[in-house]
């Protein structure tokens, strides 16, 4: 099962300055569900204040990110196989789905972007 | 010590169906005309680790150029551009391209492009076959309205997302391999396109761009065909440029592994391991050819 450590996860993705530049401005609550696992990202003016990774029924977010596990496994390698090299080409090939408010997502797309390498960095790590 | 690059850059006053055009173009090298179209929104930059490779250069007179309104090709002076959304039809498209090798005086050049570019070159191969001793289409395929239907067109130019969008979606394209420097340079070009002009280049390349019918009809002993495609690259496929190839008796295919959608700037070194049999194999048809 894959799990990431949120504190940790939340602490890498403050420092990571490429992540805080793109993330600007950016208000929000992100649901990335990994297989089965949430990760509920609660962003603040691009700043990652909580990660929760139970939700309970008063949780309310505004786009979620889903994958199945073992599409996260191998979206998460170092050197991810053919259209895992990202979300977008994860969703269009792979059966990874997003959902909620998509403007919003794409209008930080560089940001979700960049999350997706900081979670890899993460998972190497761990 | 500052090095000097060998690649000269002009401007060429082009008219192209009755519109005068100030075309940039970068050139290098001598020999076989060797023509280099750009992808959607982006310019010769993309071009430019060939350009300055002397192992090209020493055999092909390396050329190229902006599309209008792309890099440094300004919109024309004497029309009211802004009063409507730009769109980049097949016909001017090939127009330009011919134009332009005609104003150069070059004679049966090589064509070669990536993404639109790659469908131009097979276009081109179709629709004035012999005008080019060669096409080298780079992530082509028969048609590619999958990866931009019309409705999602509409967001690649939207008041709502900046243009932030399109360049993060780019670099989502490339291979994860590919240097990082490259792959950051890419993306950068892509930042600097007009807002609008992503969208205008993606008709062609989603909408109008169909050879599923006509590709067959390709002569390759007049005009020989080369298709190449980056195994990661999530729009050109690798089944679509394997597709294409398969239609056109006589053309030649290669996967370009561990490479995407801009295999010439995103990895130029990988890239070159593949394209120089492609040249080779140019140089001696047209040794043999006299």
């Amino acid at each position: 099962m894959i799990t990431f450590d949120v504190a940790r996860l939340r602490a890498a993705l403050n420092e990571d300055p490429e992540f805080r530049l793109m993330s600007r401005f950016w208000t929000t609550r992100l649901l990335v569900r990994v297989g089965e696992q949430p990760y509920l990202l609660a962003i603040r003016d691009g700043e990652v204040e909580e990660i929760a990774s139970e939700l309970t029924i008063f949780d309310p977010w505004e786009i979620e990110v889903t994958g199945p596990e073992d599409g996260w496994e191998k979206l998460l390698r170092k050197e991810p196989p053919p259209f895992y090299q990202d979300l977008f080409p994860a969703i269009l090939h792979h059966g990874f789905t997003m959902g909620g408010y998509l403007e919003g997502l794409f209008a930080y797309y560089p940001a979700v972007r960049r999350m997706i390498d900081v979670m890899r960095d993460q998972r190497a790590s761990a | 010590m500052a090095r000097r690059s060998n690649i000269v850059g002009s401007y060429l006053y082009l008219p192209v169906d009755g519109v005068e055009y100030r075309v940039y173009y970068e050139e290098a090298g001598s020999g076989i005309p060797l023509v280099l179209q750009h992808t959607a929104s982006a310019d010769n930059r993309q071009w430019r680790h060939l350009l300055e490779d002397e192992d090209v250069t020493q055999h092909f007179r390396v050329i190229a150029h902006d599309l209008p309104l792309h890099g440094k090709s300004l919109p024309p002076e004497s029309e009211r551009w802004w009063e409507r959304e730009y769109r980049l039809t097949k016909d001017f498209f090939e127009t330009f391209v011919l134009e332009l090798c005609a104003a150069l005086e070059l004679e049966r050049p090589v064509f070669m492009g990536c993404s639109m570019g790659g469908h131009l070159a097979i276009d081109l191969a179709i629709d004035h076959p012999g005008a080019f001793r060669a096409v080298i289409g780079l992530e082509a395929g028969l048609q590619t309205r999958g990866t931009a239907p019309p409705r999602l067109q509409e967001w690649f130019f939207h008041p709502r997302l900046s243009n932030d969008f399109k360049p993060a979606l780019m670099y989502t394209m490339m291979g994860p391999a590919s240097p990082e420097r490259y792959r950051r340079e890419t993306t950068f070009v892509y930042s600097q396109g007009a807002p609008a002009v992503f969208k205008g280049d993606l008709y062609y390349y989603g909408i109008e761009h169909d050879v599923t019918e006509t590709a067959r009809t390709i002569d390759t002993s007049r005009t020989a065909v080369y298709v190449l495609g980056g195994e990661y690259d999530w729009s050109g496929r690798p089944e679509v440029c394997r597709a294409l190839a398969g239609e056109i008796a006589g053309s030649y295919y290669r996967e370009l592994e561990g490479l995407g959608h801009f295999p010439m700037c995103e990895h130029p070194e990988r890239f070159k391991e593949y394209l120089l049999p492609v040249l080779d194999q140019i140089r001696a048809a047209s040794s043999e050819a006299g």
